[in-house]
């Protein structure tokens, strides 16, 4: 080992060059970098090939497929899986999320007990005889507290729970209210799958669909079919909610209801249908009828605020079926929730949408799911000393139940408390051991999100070297082996869940053995069949009975799931609390959100502190003016305040569970989140609210377009907006920019042509530089140097394509998993709050959130409570304006119409950005790729997850959206090598393929058979600040309009 | 034989200070300043290095940390970098001015004046250069904007206003440069011969260049002086013209007018000119020199002043105009927002200080009263540093879509940078004032008449 003296050449000619060894010898020492090589090379593995390993995701009860894009053995990507049936290769931002659990820094290191209020490390084996030796002493008096398990997983935790006591599944968003108001309206205790694409229109009782209930992503796909329709009466979408959600802000109308009032509405609803269709209802008319005939419109106005004419508007719109209602969600689960859902139901039924737009074929498996009310039951036998031994894993009731339901004080209760928890969060650390489980991403498991799929979930790695975990089941299994018992079970968790699959084996082997079988399942993301949806039909109507809100205060809280961290769930992931939310644009925090009347009575302003006070508790919080809420509401997102579980979620914002009073829906036994009031006061303490986009309005820029459905009917434009392929610039009604050129048809998207921009001068054959014109500088022919290509070489003339995006705002639901996943593919670091605040987020792709007439009446012949976003990235100009403005070229147009940054070659003077209209450049303020600065962005083994395809930009250079330039070489080297043209959609940005609603469209323009052609090509299509003549390669499709049925409600 | 200042002091000499300017006491009068500092000097000079100290240690951590460390955000990628960087070079418009310009109109009160504000000139240039090549996010590859020949055949985008810039600011500073030594040439020869210490001797033998007096070197000093003046000339439009594209080449609303290039002319002479009267009324009280600058060359400067003042009110009052005139509904919320939005301050201070104070010059007692003059050029520079602020910071908070409006807040270390840009010019002008004779000994004497020959 004597490597001190040796250096490389290079190095040797540097000290040359210098001629000042003595100098350098007094310098530090650089770091030792080394590559290490495979010692050994894995058989399977080809440096620089990623491998996607099917899998299933495990962030929600919806399991959607996922695909672990996995390079050199680490896994660096998560994308959709679009062979499974459930998500079809969309994937929501917190599925994306999920490799920051896997590699999130704060996981536990290796088994753990608590020594006084000090974690001590221990040996596995110890600890597992630990343990051992609790159980066998605990027979019977051991409760196993998980989240929500299915397949083999939930099959041993009931085995084991048969020897050692009870096993407790709880989910903190259950979807109570959902089954049992279903089992008592149709019989079956489920939560249906919504066909919203079959729909001709949808209206979401407070369910938000397009975030956390129910499947996300399936449903996202299917409101992109139902938004698809080009019909004046199909295609609808209207949201009857206090507060303006995500999913609501994508709806055509806004019916601002009484909060508590939805299930009145939907009876009223019910009652003028059924009085309008003498057919209605079937043979069940008798029975509907009579539940709703107290119901009339005008009965119900006084609770839901709406309108009789606007309810019989709605209601009769609704009749023109199949439509679809959708309610359960958290933000209206009061102690009223399963009488919602039952309204909501029958109203489903009266329009004749069970069967056809409600469906059982493929409810959620929520089988053995626990109530809530039974997790206060379990929580009783815990304070009545009736457990020995508590093991949780998947769950967090100490946050994610309320304080009053006592669950950390009787957990304490419990002698001895285990925790199979991946990171130490609430629940872990009441815990006396802590054994850690290996995350989805490095472990076998199955699971069965829904009837008839049975999805794989593989390791797409090695498990993480520096965490010693095990999955959860052979933690269980080896502990009752210690323990004395579990003689059935084979010792590893991979047999006993293989061994689960033997029955599976026998029905969809078709002749295969099980270890083909296996592997092929494996590679498919597991089995899956059609099923047919049982027969559903009315079982009876339950009594409606509208229900005050409880407790002191003039304002109506309202809880809302919270889109990006579920129940709390992903609060840990820094994409997640970087990415802000869709409503309000904030990151990093909680807010509150209040009308802006009520804003200005109680004398805030945005980032004001405001103190929420019910009759259980109150909470201080940064108040967030929004005009997408009532007045007399006042609304929080769950999911914030955690006092511990990591670096990145513990201390921020509050936790607005502590807010909910004692209160449940006692028929369903869910937790009564909603129907309580509160009382706001002005608080005293300095609170930031860090907004990622204050300004929320248009200014007229044109920038989000809309065309009314009307007007795309009749073939006609946009009314009073612009379109790019006819209508001259400065008409009326577009005060806006100067045109494109003087008197010059705006011209179609130009880029189809190759180069015509960028292409050097054409030069004729023969072509001889002149003598005179031969400097140093120009190339010269017959050399074998870089300096002899000739100019046409590789160069615009050569390019075989355009590389361009269309991206449909019709589809687009604000959802960020577009967001997240460029994070993912494209080593974009995540800066913190305070940047954020700065404007200084990284994102290469943001979605800006535009609020047309929000809360105020609707121009003539536009929407009211319009929102609109539009996904803004790089828009790799034809004509870019930083182009022309970097003094270096380290921005340039490349032959295939990108235009593209070049890092090292970035001096930094950010003239770029300023020049650039969309400002869509990011610029590395500070050194987040140095893991010696503390600006560092991605602390090990967070940076485990980099992309080794893109580089990790430095200090002091602009970065920008590439359109995944590293996926066009990959799709071009592959079509090279099997010697082939490309195909199209064989290309797909990281953005295209994550978006669950397929809003973007990835592809090539020069061929005109391509996808995007068309997109581009077609009617809806307009450049944003296309006045500017920049040409863009990005084109956008304008949002379809619908008619509403009333006025603005607010 | 005493003369009196006929041909300088055109209008007649009021000043209560006057002294008689002879051959003789002229020499005396200018090289007196140069000598050993005393202490006043020196505690000005130590402070300001203090000042200097404390920025480099700023600018220290705009390198070791990155520009993170500015208040910028992502709309607003520049702000007081920028905006010093224009202020130096628009100060540094009027030393050219003066002794270029008015020398090739035959002006001759800028004999009296012209040393001081090429000193300035050459000062200011090279404090504005400092802000070019510390704003970049990697300074220690400033040198890729200089088109050098390299194996990579990397080259530099000459389409870039900021490649024109680079070439702008390096002509005027050779140019300046070369000017103020040239016409130091006859002055530093008669330091020489005074000089008694070998340093100082040796520096000025060094750039006065073998100069003696003769009949053919005169000749030959005012050719070079007039073809140097002919040259300078044009660049006195020419670099603020450039600057001022670096923003009108930009489309982003409030920088892109065609009316940039005058505008900012103007409004660099005028800066400048504010910066010489504020550096004449101090030198020329400090040490006794009222009657080589007298009341009248102040007036004079101080009615450029006016003129100026008039030319870049017009041009605020021109953009506003344009905005309301013209379709632009960008550029038309621009301009609201700048005088009524975040930044009003800002905009009411400029406009104040360059319009609505200097309407006091119209009156005569005020033009010639030193103390309002000097009160008035601070507020002319506060004035036009604010109006580069304005520019900058306003059009940029509010570009094109609005989902990306952020407001810009000054952090620290810009603070320090806009001080350590007035101590690293104050850094040389002192040395100067010190080193070099800062009035023009060989101008002014060509206005005393001929001593007579003494006959026997």
């Amino acid at each position: 080992m004597s490597d001190s003296v040796v250096f490389s050449r290079r190095d040797f000619l540097k000290l040359v060059g210098l001629g000042v060894a003595g100098a350098a010898a007094g310098c530090a020492k650089p770091p030792a970098d080394k590559l290490l090589p495979y010692v050994i090379a894995p058989e399977d593995i080809l440096p620089g090939v990623p491998y996607m390993y099917a899998s299933t995701c495990r962030e929600c009860p919806a399991g959607c497929g996922i695909l672990v894009k996995s390079r050199e053995g680490r896994a660096i990507k998560i994308e959709g899986n679009p062979n499974q049936p459930i998500g079809s290769g969309g994937l929501c931002a917190r599925g994306h999320a999920s490799l920051q659990g896997l590699y999130d820094p704060d996981r536990i290191k290796s088994p753990m007990i608590k020594s006084g209020t000090a974690w001590k490390a221990v040996t596995w084996d110890e600890a597992l005889a630990t343990l051992g030796a609790k159980l066998g002493a605990a027979k019977g008096k051991t409760l196993l507290l998980t989240g929500l398990e299915t397949g083999a997983m939930a099959k041993l935790a009931g085995e084991f729970a048969s020897v050692y006591g009870k096993h407790l599944m709880w989910e903190p968003f259950g979807y109570e209210a959902v089954r049992a108001a279903n089992a008592k309206t149709f019989g079956i205790g489920e939560v249906p799958r919504y066909d919203i694409g079959a729909a001709n229109g949808v209206i979401s009782f407070g369910a938000d669909f397009l975030e956390t209930f129910g499947s996300p992503v399936a449903q996202q796909r299917g409101y992109a079919a139902l938004r698809a329709k080009r019909s004046d009466n199909a295609g609808w979408f209207v949201a009857v909610e206090p507060r303006l959600s995500l999913t609501g802000a994508n709806a055509d109308e806004w019916v601002a209801i009484k909060p508590g009032g939805e299930m009145a509405l939907a009876l009223g609803m019910a009652n003028v249908l059924l009085q309008a269709n003498p057919a209605a209802g079937g043979a069940d008319r008798g029975a509907l009828l009579s539940a709703v005939a107290a119901f009339t419109p005008e009965a119900v106005q006084a609770q839901t605020d709406v309108k009789p004419e606007d309810l019989k508007k709605l209601a009769l719109r609704f009749a023109q079926g199949p439509t679809v209602a959708i309610a359960g969600g958290i933000s209206t689960q009061g102690a009223g929730a399963t009488a919602l859902v039952a309204a909501v139901n029958l109203l489903n039924h009266a329009a004749g949408n069970i069967g056809k737009t409600v469906l059982f074929d493929r409810p959620l498996n929520l089988d053995g799911l626990a109530t809530f009310a039974e997790f206060t039951q379990a929580v009783k036998a815990m304070n009545a000393g009736q457990y020995e031994v508590a093991i949780v894993h998947g769950a967090n009731p100490a946050y994610s139940s309320p304080k009053w339901a006592t669950f950390s004080e009787a957990f304490a209760k419990v002698p001895f408390k285990v925790s199979l928890a991946t990171t130490l969060d609430e629940t872990a650390e009441l815990c006396d051991m802590l054994l850690p489980s290996s995350h989805a991403i490095e472990s076998f498991g199955d699971a069965q999100p829904s009837r008839g799929i049975y999805a794989l979930q593989q390791p797409a790695m090695q498990k993480l070297p520096m965490f010693d975990s095990r999955p959860a089941g052979g933690t269980l299994i080896a502990a009752a082996k210690a323990a004395g018992a579990g003689a059935a079970w084979p010792a590893e968790w991979y047999d006993y869940l293989t061994a689960t699959w033997a029955p599976l084996h026998a029905r969809f082997g078709n002749g295969r053995d099980f270890e083909k079988f296996w592997q092929e399942s494996l590679q498919a993301g597991g089995v899956w069949e059609d099923v047919a949806s049982p027969a559903v039909r009315w079982n009876g109507t339950p009594a409606f009975a509208p229900l005050a809100p409880q407790g002191a205060g003039e304002f109506a809280l309202i809880l809302t799931p919270s889109h990006h961290f579920y129940d709390g769930r992903g609060a840990n992931k820094p994409w997640l609390q970087e990415v802000p939310d869709m409503v309000s644009k904030t990151v990093w925090g909680s807010w509150a959100e209040v009308h802006p009347e009520t804003a200005a009575k109680l004398g805030v302003k945005n980032g004001d502190a405001i103190t929420i006070k019910t009759d259980e508790s109150s909470v201080d919080v940064p108040v967030y003016v929004y005009a997408g809420i009532r007045k007399d509401a006042v609304s929080i997102a769950l999911g914030q305040g955690h006092t511990s579980y990591g670096r990145y979620a513990a201390g921020r914002g509050v936790n607005a569970l502590a807010l909910v009073p004692q209160g449940m829906d006692t028929v369903a036994g869910a937790l009564a989140y909603q129907g309580n009031n509160a009382r706001l006061t002005r608080g005293s303490k300095a609170m930031e609210l860090f907004l990622q986009q204050a300004e929320k309005d248009q200014h007229g820029r044109n920038i989000a377009q809309v065309i009314p459905v009307a007007a795309l009917l009749a073939g006609g434009k946009a009314e009073g907006e612009k379109h790019i392929a006819a209508g001259k610039p400065g008409e009326k009604d577009y005060p806006g920019h100067y045109p494109a050129g003087d008197g010059v048809e705006v011209q179609d998207p130009s880029q189809t042509k190759l180069g015509k921009h960028t292409e050097p001068l054409a030069r004729p054959d023969g072509y001889q530089t002149p003598a005179h014109a031969i400097t140093a500088f120009v190339p010269e022919l017959g050399v074998r140097h870089p300096k002899s290509n000739p100019i046409d070489v590789g160069s615009y003339k050569n390019a075989k394509h355009r590389w361009a995006m269309a991206i449909d705002l019709n589809a687009c639901t604000g959802c960020a998993a577009c967001v997240v996943a460029c994070y993912s593919e494209n080593n974009i670091p995540v800066v913190g709050p305070d940047l954020i605040r700065r404007g200084r987020e990284m994102a290469w792709i943001r979605i800006d959130r535009f609020e047309e007439k929000l809360g105020g009446a609707a121009p003539a012949g536009l929407q009211a409570n319009d929102v609109r976003f539009v996904p803004m990235m790089c828009q790799h100009c034809g004509d870019a304006p930083c182009e022309m403005v970097c003094p270096v070229y380290a921005t340039y147009h490349n032959p295939e119409g990108l235009n593209a940054q070049v890092y090292n070659r970035c001096v930094g003077t950010r003239y770029c950005s300023n020049n650039c209209p969309y400002k869509v450049r990011a610029f590395n303020w500070f050194d987040y790729s140095a893991p010696e600065k503390t600006t560092f962005a991605f602390p090990e083994p967070l940076n485990w997850q980099l992309n080794p395809d893109v580089t990790v930009r430095s200090k002091g250079v602009m970065e920008k959206c590439t359109m995944c330039i590293q996926r066009i070489l990959e799709g071009k080297g592959n079509a090279k090598d099997e010697n082939r043209e490309v195909r199209d959609g064989e290309i797909q940005t990281a953005c295209a393929q994550s978006c669950p609603t397929q809003a973007i469209t990835f592809g090539d323009l020069a061929d005109v058979n391509s996808k995007v052609h068309e997109k581009s090509f077609g009617e809806r299509k307009y450049w944003v600040l296309e006045e500017l003549n920049t040409k863009p390669g990005v084109t956008y499709l304008q949002k379809i309009q619908r008619d509403q049925t009333s006025e603005a409600h607010a | 034989m005493s003369t009196t200042l006929k041909n300088i002091a055109v209008d007649g000499v009021n000043d209560v200070s006057y002294r008689e300017v002879t051959q003789k006491s002229i020499n005396d009068d200018v090289m007196s300043m140069i000598s050993l500092p005393g202490k006043v000097w020196w505690a000005l000079f130590l402070f300001d290095l203090l000042v200097l100290g404390c920025a480099l240690a700023g600018v220290r951590n705009l390198i070791v940390h990155g520009w993170g460390v500015s208040g910028f955000t992502r709309p607003v990628m520049w702000a007081v970098d920028i905006t010093n960087f224009v202020f130096w070079v628009g100060i540094a418009h009027c030393g050219t001015l003066v002794s270029a310009v008015l020398f090739l109109f035959r002006s001759h009160f800028r004999r009296a004046v012209y040393r001081l504000a090429e000193a300035m000139t050459v000062f200011g240039v090279l404090t504005a250069a400092m802000f070019p090549a510390i704003h970049t996010g990697r300074p220690w590859f400033d040198y890729w904007l200089f088109p050098y020949p390299n194996q990579r055949q990397l080259w530099t985008n000459i389409r870039s206003p900021l490649e024109w810039d680079v070439f702008a600011v390096n002509t005027y500073l050779t140019v300046s440069s070369i000017f103020f030594l040239v016409g130091l040439i006859p002055d530093v020869a008669a330091c020489r011969d005074r000089a008694k210490h070998p340093v100082m001797k040796l520096l000025y033998t060094v750039i006065s260049f073998g100069w003696t007096g003769a009949n053919y070197q005169w000749k030959h000093f005012y050719g070079a002086y007039l073809f140097f003046a002919a040259l300078a000339t044009p660049l006195v439009f020419s670099v603020h013209s450039v600057v001022s594209w670096d923003f009108a080449m930009a489309q982003t609303p409030g920088w892109h007018s065609t009316l940039f290039a005058p505008y900012f002319v103007a409004g660099a002479i005028f800066s400048g000119v504010g910066m010489v009267i504020f550096l004449l009324v101090i030198v020329r009280k400090a040490y006794n020199m009222q009657h080589i600058v007298t009341i009248d060359h102040m007036e004079k400067l101080a009615k450029l002043v006016m003129l100026t003042s008039c030319m870049v009110g017009y041009s605020y009052l021109t953009e506003f105009f344009m905005a309301w005139y013209g379709p632009n509904k960008a550029e038309r919320d621009l301009f609201l927002f700048r005088a009524f939005g975040h930044y009003w301050w800002a905009f009411w201070i400029m406009f104040s200080c360059n319009v609505i104070f200097p309407l006091l010059l119209w009156i005569k007692s005020f033009r010639r009263n030193m103390t309002a003059l000097l009160i008035l050029s601070i507020f002319i520079n506060i004035g036009m540093w604010f109006e580069r602020f304005v520019i900058i910071v306003t059009s940029l908070t509010r570009s094109f879509n609005p989902a990306n409006w952020f407001y810009y807040r000054i952090s620290l270390t810009e603070i320090l940078l806009i001080v350590g840009s007035f101590s690293w010019f104050f850094m040389f002008f002192l040395v100067f004032l010190r080193v070099l004779p800062s009035f023009s000994i060989a101008e002014i004497k060509e206005t005393l008449p001929m001593p007579k020959r003494r006959h026997g």
